[in-house]
């Protein structure tokens, strides 16, 4: 919800110039690089997220969307 | 400058395989929704999705790619924020959700 009205804000200051970029991926939630071969490999994800990253100018915000918070954002 | 750019057709749509040079832009709004649907689906951890909003010239312009193949549309109609509404929340849903 920080997220959300700190983009609004973003929108309101691109109204004169400037463009918002709105970025959305799929993320599996994983902190470690993949590892080499002869290791252990990651486990399986067991959620799925999304990444959502805004900017404006020079301006970044990113937030991660998970299954629960979803129906707000929608 | 040479640079090979096909047009792929599958079923009834098309779209432009990016090869080095400038991308163009689908031209319906069907078009763009079905094959990023596609695009996405087949793997949806490669693919990401960027939206650029303009105020002052009042376009929407829309980017689904998984780094290999892109699929661009853009728009100045209001009637198209309804559909793309929809096209957003239901790539969020399938994001965020358990499904492969």
């Amino acid at each position: 919800s920080q997220f959300l009205s700190e983009l609004t804000r973003m929108f309101r200051r691109a109204r004169s110039h400037g463009s918002v970029v709105l970025t959305m991926k799929r993320y599996d939630g994983r902190t470690k690089p993949a590892p080499r071969e002869g290791r252990k490999p990651l486990p399986e994800p067991s959620e799925y997220m999304c990444l959502i990253r805004a900017t404006l100018r020079t301006q970044k915000i990113s937030t991660v969307v998970s299954c629960a918070d979803r129906r707000l954002c929608i | 400058m040479c640079g090979a750019r096909e047009i792929v057709r599958e079923h009834s749509f098309h779209y432009t395989k990016y090869s080095g040079i400038k991308m163009t832009y689908v031209k319906s709004w069907e078009e763009f929704e079905k094959a990023a649907e596609r695009l996405y689906l087949q793997d949806p951890m490669k693919v990401r999705y960027s939206m650029k909003y303009t105020h002052n010239k009042g376009c929407l312009s829309l980017k689904l790619t998984d780094d290999v193949d892109c699929l661009q549309y853009k728009t100045e109609i209001v009637q198209d924020l309804k559909k793309v509404e929809k096209f957003i929340n239901n790539l969020m849903r399938h994001m965020a959700s358990k499904e492969q």
